[in-house]
């Protein structure tokens, strides 16, 4: 995109389809969307629930919706506290959810056919908030602090968590302040989780987020696309998870060639 | 243009999950002959079987109890990742004492557990399998209860397999689901039922959430009931 250059932050997505998916002839159903809107960006990445059978569905929905309203709401979001942003999320959150209903109640089935995961942040030059009802994970790093996280909400089980169709959605809606503007924030879905986070729970795994970084912010925004689905396909991620894998990374145009060693 | 994939990324498993899987097995006298070694073979497939498969031999953590001789319950093989099991040998003496077995595999569970979470690491819901020939001869009926109780508050789940004489009707008291939950062995299928094991504990130890397992079908050893 030719526009991408002049906007506050550099975004790369990509979701990929694991390989139970695959095997099952199932679609993925991981969902990633972002918007940018007067020096905020917005990002949501939604996992479908496996056993939903609309999930990937209502994986996109959500994404697209939550986005894309939010930037409906700048006003509101500008000097939020935590109260403010909850309110204005909790509303965000509860319109798509209605035209999930809407959409069950046309199509005869139920919201929990298309049962998925929300994580997303909205930030600008002064920070913002990460937003998060399920599992996946929200990064923000800095350079002189150490990172925010919002970290998956399970059950006693890894593999039970909370949707966003759940009647409950609302309580379990976690937000996490970032304090500034971030040099890295990447979202996830659980598939991409296990080699994106390290094994100390303080961040971003360096070996991996390192070289894909450097490697991202040296390219053009389609190669980097590109090589990102390329990289989340690779076949050792097979050996580490059979999930849909999704990765969102954005940094911040003016510290695009920061990062880059020289 | 086929974009290769970034080079010099590590991609490894920084995941730490387990799958805690308990084998509570009846090694008492009426086991003799064909029946144990016919266990003892279906042991050491499940120990290849989950050995090969990369994610199962990391998540998979095994805990093997036998019961029989004096009224005892054993441990055969301590908790361990499925890469580092090692079938053991299991002989076949003495009574049956199911209950007492059972409660030790509870016991144990719940430990694993608290030492998974002390540890920082995941774990899927521990799954219990349930192996007998014969009648209880211990009091079962309170560990019976302990253990139904457990699957109702989804602290684990119970597979009750019978083999032979064994009655299904007690068996089926070990499971919230009763008798409807104890699958029958066909003969000495132990090998087919190893299999099924192994495989449903592949497709276990990499479910996710919103994931209902899709768990093998067990035709290949289990009695259909008409």
């Amino acid at each position: 995109m030719s526009g991408q250059q002049q906007l506050p932050w550099q975004v790369v997505a990509a979701a990929v389809i694991g390989t139970s998916h695959v095997a099952a002839n199932q679609p993925c159903q991981d969902a990633v969307a972002w918007q940018q809107h007067d020096g905020w960006l917005f990002a949501a990445v939604c996992d479908g629930a496996g056993s939903a059978a609309h999930s990937h569905i209502g994986a996109q929905h959500m994404a697209e919706g939550v986005t894309s309203a939010l930037t409906a709401c700048v006003a509101a979001l500008a000097d939020a506290d935590q109260a403010q942003a909850s309110a204005v999320l909790q509303q965000v959150i509860g319109q798509q959810r209605q035209q999930l209903q809407a959409l069950a109640k046309r199509d005869n089935t139920a919201i929990n056919d298309y049962a998925c995961t929300l994580v997303g942040a909205y930030i600008n030059a002064d920070g913002g908030w990460l937003f998060h009802i399920g599992d996946g994970v929200a990064v923000a790093e800095f350079a002189d602090a150490p990172a925010c996280i919002s970290w998956p909400e399970n059950g006693e089980y890894a593999n039970e968590t909370v949707f966003v169709s759940s009647e409950q959605w609302s309580k379990h809606l976690r937000l996490t302040r970032v304090p500034a503007a971030p040099t890295v924030l990447a979202l996830m879905s659980d598939g991409a989780e296990s080699f994106a986070m390290g094994k100390q729970r303080s961040g971003l795994f360096r070996p991996f987020i390192d070289p894909v970084l450097r490697y991202l912010q040296g390219v053009d925004h389609s190669t980097a696309t590109q090589a990102l689905a390329a990289t989340l396909a690779d076949p050792r991620t097979g050996h580490i998870t059979s999930d849909d894998k999704t990765l969102l990374l954005a940094w911040p145009t003016a510290h695009a060639g920061g990062n880059t060693p020289a | 243009m086929n974009t290769p994939a970034i080079p010099d990324v590590a991609l490894i498993d920084n995941t730490e999950q387990r799958t805690p899987l308990v084998l509570v097995l009846d090694c008492s006298g009426s086991m003799s002959g064909a029946p144990i070694n016919q266990l003892n073979e279906g042991l050491k497939l499940l120990e290849s079987e989950l050995k090969a498969d990369v994610i199962a031999s990391k998540r998979v953590r095994v805990l093997v109890i036998s019961y029989g001789g004096m009224d005892a319950g054993k441990i055969e093989s301590d908790w361990c990742d499925a890469m580092d099991f090692k079938a053991p040998r299991l002989w076949a003496s003495g009574t049956t004492p199911m209950g007492h077995a059972v409660q030790m595999a509870l016991d144990e569970i719940e430990q694993e557990k608290a030492a998974l979470r002390h540890a920082g690491i995941t774990y899927t819901r521990p799954w219990l399998f349930l192996m007998s020939d014969g009648m209880p001869t211990d009091e079962w009926q309170q560990a019976a209860a302990e253990c139904r109780q457990a699957e109702t508050d989804n602290k684990v789940a119970v597979f009750p397999i019978a083999v032979a004489e064994a009655d299904t009707q007690v068996m089926g008291q070990f499971s919230r689901n009763g008798q409807r939950a104890v699958k029958s062995l066909q003969g000495l299928q132990f090998r087919e039922l190893f299999l099924w094991l192994s495989a449903s504990m592949q497709v276990v130890s990499q479910s996710v959430p919103g994931g209902q397992a899709q768990l093998p079908a067990t035709d290949s050893w289990a009695v259909v009931p008409v």
